[in-house]
């Protein structure tokens, strides 16, 4: 099975539309949604979550606290924050927006 | 900046603290992470080894994860900065040598000149201890051919103080005079100074006790009163403010003290009483006051100046006796007539200094470059690993800072320490009413030139690392480096200029210890050995009468004279090498007029002056106990000077000279040898003395207000506390004239020597630290040269060059660099030696001696700073240099 990369700039896209789909929920918890959802059709290195979840947390999107995980361990738990709703809905609309654009693209006439 | 951004740089900002803990927090978020992939992984039944090392692979590697999340965190920039400086002090500490070495170079360089700038600043910068000083004009008169006075007379401070509008207040100060201040019984020395009422406005201080002088009380005969200093009051009247109202004795006179000045507050020069002027409008009291104003508010100089023009002018107008031909008013800067005298050797001092420095900085970027070529495969590796050119200089640019940093702190610390010591000792430098003690500005300049210097000395080494270079390096076996071209030269020519700054510096301290030497052998005209000096006020309306006064004088004479080991004892009223009071006299027998007023120093002595001081008589007779008395005929002696330059050709001894209009006639009986008399080196100086038996009233008075007069006497050596008996012997006859200071005739000569030989210690300090500095950078440069052409050495003794050729071709490299640096230093000192002008004497300031002296100096240095790593060269091993291939 192929694995395709993570493109540049969507990671933050998964993260918030994990965040939105599955609730406060932990960076291991991100990491299997994202891999579930996407069949393991993903090479995601799933260290770089942390980075990722870091630079959310800076711009307000996202909003963490310690708390204790299913098997009791030590946690850190993430969720959306109101203004990260609002990023979330706008960052759809653009990546739809670019997807229709680049579907319509591939779609047009080529020479062969 | 949306709030997006601004929450970032906020969120990121938070995130250069509290480093510890955030790491601590990510570590445990990646083990998490990391025991629950590994939990999966054992549930579908792998081993737990197998299973952590999935997990691993699906998490990605650690330390890039760290690495981003960190990047993300904080601001970078300042994260690779703190990353430098943790780096630069690890490896400064690996290095220790070279951080000690450069450390004492830079800290006392920078030490040096923080110490000599805060005196800078105490000098020159600081403002005055007075509110808004500032605004403080000093006004006096400029002559036509561009000289400068220093006083007013009472009609142009009148003129000034009455009609100038660009000054508030004006007051004039006049000669600060010693008294014995006496209160209930007992009595002490003190200097006054005479101050119009206004003084305390100008001033802007009033007493913090009492009150100032009414314009009443500053009229002639407004009555005694007095204002105290606050050290006099604690120290004399018990720090009791019931002392104001108290009556105290000023030498005999009763006196009100109306007030005590704020503690800390000091006039210049500082006394410890102040007193009315009580100037008569009539009287114009000579040229004896320092005139002060305090410029209105939105008043500049340029205005003051131009108003002091037209006052002249008017005055002049008015009457044409108003000032003499072509002078004028001329207002400056309080602040720096202040520190006129000592600005030019405080600046040539600076620059001295700076010039330590700099040769300090240029043996630290030695070190660094030296360093740098040795830690070429560090660097190299580093490079390869990714770093960039920018990031490998930003790493040694920090090791230099922390070096520069960390000389600067301690350059404080010298600052602080030897700065208020230094003013101290610096003759003429207003210590007593100045203070040196660190402030902003001396800290900022460290700082500053810390900064400055890192940064010099941090870039220096990074282009001399050619990226070619780097990977040579790499190459390289590590057991040699090889030294580019490029570091070759720039080290080289690198010695050669702090050679050259030496040299400078050597000669300048030459040229001001022959002065000093030259200072020291001149020939004072007496016998200073076993000389004893007392100095007393015998200012007081009791003394006025010159018949009272001698007999003070005899009866103390007979008292002293008793004394077991002294062998002779005089009085006069004012000591050579020191000064006395300047008059004009009359030349009887002249042709008149004007031009026959000859300016001369006249000074009362008792008879046997001459024989105790073993001053020699030239021609004619000394003073006689018996004859010269008060009803006999006046007679006065001069010395060679007052001959040669008024009378010339002409016989001295029978003329006659006149010292106040009607005042008696003085007959020339003898002529005595010069002695040093305005301090030691400087040009004779014309003296008259008379008997004090026939000394006038006023004349009296006016030494006795302005010097103190001496006893002299001769003791025989190990007499033992020959001071103690002389004090209880006068205070027996009179205990309200007390001595105000003992002292040897010795030390006298050795006051008057005080600011050249400060001078000398200081120069010769530092030139002493340049001359360190820059054989340190030979070795060095020798040192390294040696070690990095081992091989080649090596080669050559194997091929059969003797020991005695290698350590030639070692030596005479060192001393071609040296050779080099001399050269330039002798053209640049050439320049620069002139501006020694006015500290020298006797010597020339292109003097030879000098000049040569540091050349071959400095080359002896070179010669020996070089012959150690030449011998050390000479003892290479040719198999081992060779095996290790």
């Amino acid at each position: 099975m192929t694995r395709t990369d993570v493109l540049q700039g969507t990671l933050d896209l998964m993260v918030l539309k994990t965040l939105d789909a599955a609730g406060e929920i932990h960076g291991y918890g991100i990491a299997q949604h994202i891999q579930q959802i996407s069949d393991d059709a993903l090479a995601l290195n799933q260290g770089t979550l942390y980075p990722a979840l870091l630079r959310l947390e800076q711009r307000g999107w996202i909003r963490s606290r310690w708390g204790r995980s299913d098997n009791n361990r030590k946690a850190r738990f993430y969720r959306l924050t109101t203004a990260g709703r609002r990023q979330l809905a706008a960052e759809t609309r653009s990546w739809e927006r670019m997807a229709g654009i680049m579907q319509r693209l591939l779609d047009g006439p080529s020479s062969a | 900046m949306s709030t997006g951004r601004l929450r970032m740089m906020v969120a990121r900002c938070a995130g250069l603290f509290g480093r510890r803990r955030r790491e601590r927090e990510l570590d445990e978020e990646i083990r998490h992470h990391l025991e629950m992939l590994a939990d999966r992984y054992i549930q579908d039944g792998l081993s737990a080894e197998h299973a952590w090392n999935a997990a691993r692979r699906d998490f990605g590697r650690v330390a890039a994860v760290k690495e981003a999340y960190r990047h993300q965190r904080g601001l970078p920039m300042i994260e690779i900065v703190l990353q430098d400086l943790r780096y630069g002090i690890r490896s400064l500490r690996r290095a220790p040598v070279f951080t000690l070495a450069a450390l004492i170079s830079l800290t006392l360089g920078i030490g040096a000149n923080s110490a000599i700038f805060s005196v800078v600043n105490a000098v020159l910068l600081r403002p005055l201890p007075y509110p808004e000083s500032d605004r403080l004009v000093h006004v006096t008169r400029l002559y036509s051919n561009g000289a400068i006075g220093s006083s007013l007379d009472g009609r142009l401070y009148h003129a000034v103080a009455d009609d100038a509008a660009t000054f508030e207040s004006v007051t004039a100060i006049g000669s600060t005079t010693g008294f014995n201040l006496a209160f209930g019984t007992e009595a002490t020395y003190v200097r006054a100074m005479p101050v119009t009422a206004s003084y305390f406005n100008v001033l802007r201080t009033p007493p913090q006790i009492g009150r100032p002088f009414t314009p009443q009380e500053d009229t002639p005969n407004g009555g005694r009163v007095a204002v105290v200093s606050h050290g006099l009051w604690q120290r004399f009247l018990n720090g009791d403010a019931g002392a104001i109202g108290q009556s105290v004795q000023l030498s005999g006179e009763p006196y009100t003290v109306i007030g005590v000045m704020p503690e800390g507050f000091r006039s210049v020069p500082a006394v410890d009483v102040w007193v009315p002027l009580q100037l008569a409008r009539s009287n114009t009291g000579g040229f004896n006051f320092a005139v002060i104003g305090r410029q209105a508010g939105g008043t500049g100089m340029d205005q003051v100046a131009s108003e002091m023009r037209a006052i002249t002018e008017g005055g002049l107008q008015a009457n044409p006796d108003f000032m003499f031909e072509g002078q004028v008013l001329f207002p400056r800067s309080y602040q720096d007539v202040l520190s006129g005298n000592v600005r030019t050797a405080l600046l040539l001092l600076l620059g001295a200094v700076s010039v330590v420095l700099l040769i300090a900085c240029v043996n630290v970027a030695n070190l660094f470059i030296a360093r740098a070529l040795s830690r070429g495969r560090e660097i190299a590796i580093r490079a390869a690993l990714g770093a960039g050119r920018r990031r490998i200089m930003g790493q040694l640019l920090a090791e230099s800072l922390i070096l520069a940093g960390a000389a600067g702190g301690v350059g404080l610390i010298v600052a602080w320490v030897v700065g208020p010591a230094l003013l101290d000792l610096w003759p003429g430098a207003g210590a007593e009413w100045r203070s040196a003690t660190l402030d902003a500005r001396v800290l900022l300049v460290t700082a500053a030139l810390s900064i400055t210097t890192g940064i010099v000395f941090g870039t220096l080494p990074a282009f001399t690392l050619d990226s070619s270079g780097l990977a040579g390096h790499l190459r390289d076996d590590g057991t040699r480096t090889t030294q580019s071209r490029r570091a070759g030269w720039i080290r080289g020519a690198l010695v050669a200029s702090e050679v050259a700054l030496a040299v400078v510096l050597l000669i300048g301290a030459g040229l001001l210890v022959r002065t000093f030497v030259n200072l020291r052998s001149v020939d004072v005209g007496f016998e200073t050995e076993g000389l004893i000096t007392a100095q007393m006020s015998p200012n007081s309306p009791r003394f006025r009468d010159s018949a009272e006064l001698s007999a003070f004088y005899r009866q103390g004479l007979e008292r002293v004279r008793a004394i077991p080991g002294v062998q002779g004892a005089a009085v006069v009223s004012g000591l050579p090498v020191e000064r006395g009071l300047n008059v004009l006299v009359h030349d009887v027998e002249g042709p008149g007029g004007e031009e026959e007023m000859k300016l001369t120093d006249l000074r009362y002595v008792t008879p046997e002056y001459f024989s105790v001081m073993g001053i020699p008589i030239g021609s004619g007779r000394t003073f006689d106990v018996n004859r010269d008395v008060a009803d006999a005929q006046p007679v006065a002696l001069v010395n060679q000077e007052f001959a040669r330059r008024f009378l010339g050709e002409e016989q001295p001894i029978g003329r006659h000279l006149q010292v106040y209009a009607r005042g008696p006639m003085y007959e020339i009986v003898g002529v005595v040898q010069d002695v040093q008399e305005m301090g030691v080196g400087r040009d004779p100086h014309p003296v008259m003395y008379v008997p004090v038996d026939q000394a006038q009233t006023g004349f009296l008075a006016s030494t006795h207000g302005i010097f103190p007069i001496s006893w002299v006497l001769r003791a025989r050596a190990g007499s033992g506390d020959v001071a103690a008996q002389v004090r209880a012997a006068i205070r027996a006859i009179d205990p309200m004239t007390p001595f105000s200071s003992f002292r040897t005739m010795d030390q006298v000569v050795a006051a008057s020597l005080s600011t050249p030989r400060f001078h000398v210690v200081l120069i010769s300090l530092f030139s002493g630290l340049a001359l360190v500095l820059a054989s340190a950078g030979i070795y060095g440069v020798m040192t390294y040269a040696v070690s990095a052409r081992t091989r080649e050495i090596g080669v050559r003794i194997a091929i059969g060059a003797s020991a005695a050729t290698i350590v030639r071709t070692v030596v005479g490299q060192g001393v071609l660099l040296a050779v080099a640096g001399v050269v330039v230093g002798l053209i640049g000192a050439a320049g620069l030696t002139r501006l020694l002008e006015s500290f020298v004497f006797g010597v020339s300031t292109y003097d030879p001696t000098s000049f040569l002296a540091a050349a071959v100096g400095l080359l002896l240095v070179a010669v020996l700073a070089s012959a150690i790593p030449a011998l050390r060269a000479a003892r290479v091993d040719p198999v081992r240099t060779l095996r290790t291939e």
